[in-house]
């Protein structure tokens, strides 16, 4: 891992002190892997070994529905933590595929040494609270968005938490997320420019 | 008759449910692997010998029209199976738990002759070639979403009759496996 790389892990580590509390051995846990565009992380019906970082790039999460159709709950881009985790937590099979969406560069641990860590290093125990919590409140939020909002409110709202590297993402993708027909999202994008 | 629509991800997401019930399968004592109701009905090892017996006829043309097709930016969202290739897909993917129609299989299905009679090595290879060959077709299905598929058939191990688009091919042999782990799962109920 270059220093860059680590220093990227590091800060999305908040709440780890890794002056007095992490020793060098920690850079080493953490292997490195590229995936292609449109390549899985992930397949459903296998158990989510690892725990991503994502170093560059989009992963999209999603399950297929009855229909046959996708179902995407979310996407992680560069610097955010990624991966099936209630499979990775449970250490069982995944109900969602993990798809590169653009290539992507990942660092990631295994479940054991996910594991060993808050017997390591305590503080990690208080960062896994924090991201707990900042899972929950998306969750949360996004349960509003989809059962009060209008399609133009989950527009406005989309827009204006989600960084500009996600347009880098198929259009489609975020119709399905937003839970609006493309045509829908392609009408309230041309109206959200003028 | 209704649209059979076709979806990567759903084969891929069959794929492994099929490769954990016969990793269940495989961590049975050769006793039950072997065990059959009666002289006509396979057991447990025919079943996986089966499924391989017919998957192998695939390898090559799968391979084959993977070679062909032109790569495509974005994978396809769907595919609707069409004509025969439609009709062969409904006879043989069971209805939930319901296998449609009972089929005598023919000679070039028949599980290896020492699935008759195995001994562990037997046993062994068959897991392993299955496995393998479960792999085979999720890496061919995976390589298949970043290639234009309409553009190449292939012949289906059944007769000339019937050609495949790969998505096609894909849900038949998956299809096909799903009934067979029915029959796999029936008979590990009765022998219980």
């Amino acid at each position: 891992m270059t220093d860059e790389t680590y220093q990227q892990l590091q800060s999305a580590f908040q709440y780890v002190n890794f002056e007095t509390e992490v020793d060098d051995s920690f850079r080493t846990l953490w292997k490195e892997r590229s995936f292609p565009k449109n390549s899985f992380l992930t397949e459903a019906g296998r158990l989510e070994r690892n725990f991503y970082f994502v170093v560059e790039g989009i992963t999209m999460g999603y399950l297929i529905n009855k229909k046959g159709e996708k179902a995407i709950y979310g996407f992680a881009y560069t610097n955010e933590f990624s991966g099936i985790y209630d499979s990775f937590i449970q250490q069982e099979p995944s109900k969602y595929f993990l798809e590169a969406v653009t290539s992507c560069k990942v660092i990631y641990i295994p479940y054991n040494i996910y594991e060993q860590l808050f017997e390591d290093y305590p503080s990690f125990n208080i960062w896994e609270r924090q991201f707990l919590r900042y899972i929950f409140i998306g969750r949360a939020n996004r349960e509003i968005e989809i059962t009060t909002m209008t399609a133009k409110e989950r527009y406005q709202r989309f827009v204006k938490r989600c960084p500009e590297v996600l347009l880098q993402v198929p259009q489609k993708y975020l119709a399905t997320y937003l839970n609006m027909t493309p045509e829908t999202y392609s009408r309230l994008r041309a109206d959200y420019k003028t | 008759m209704a649209e059979i629509k076709m979806i990567a991800e759903n084969q891929i997401e069959r794929v492994n449910t099929i490769i954990n019930e016969v990793k269940h399968w495989q961590s049975l004592p050769t006793k039950v692997l072997n065990a059959k109701i009666n002289k006509k009905q396979w057991s447990l090892l025919q079943i996986v010998g089966h499924m391989n017996a017919a998957y192998l006829l695939y390898i090559k043309k799968i391979e084959s029209a993977l070679n062909h097709l032109p790569d495509v930016d974005t994978p396809l969202d769907a595919f609707a199976a069409r004509g025969f290739a439609k009709q062969a897909i409904k006879s043989i993917k069971p209805r939930g738990t319901v296998r449609p129609m009972k089929m005598k299989t023919m000679k070039r299905f028949y599980p290896d002759f020492a699935l008759n009679d195995p001994s562990d090595a037997d046993v062994q290879q068959a897991f392993t070639t299955f496995f393998d060959y479960q792999d085979h077709i999720k890496q061919s299905i995976i390589t298949s979403r970043g290639k234009d598929v309409k553009q190449f058939k292939i012949t289906s191990a059944i007769g000339p009759i019937v050609r495949f688009y790969l998505p096609e091919a894909f849900e038949f042999i998956i299809g096909h496996e799903e009934r067979h782990i029915i029959q796999g799962q029936e008979l590990l109920q009765l022998l219980d």
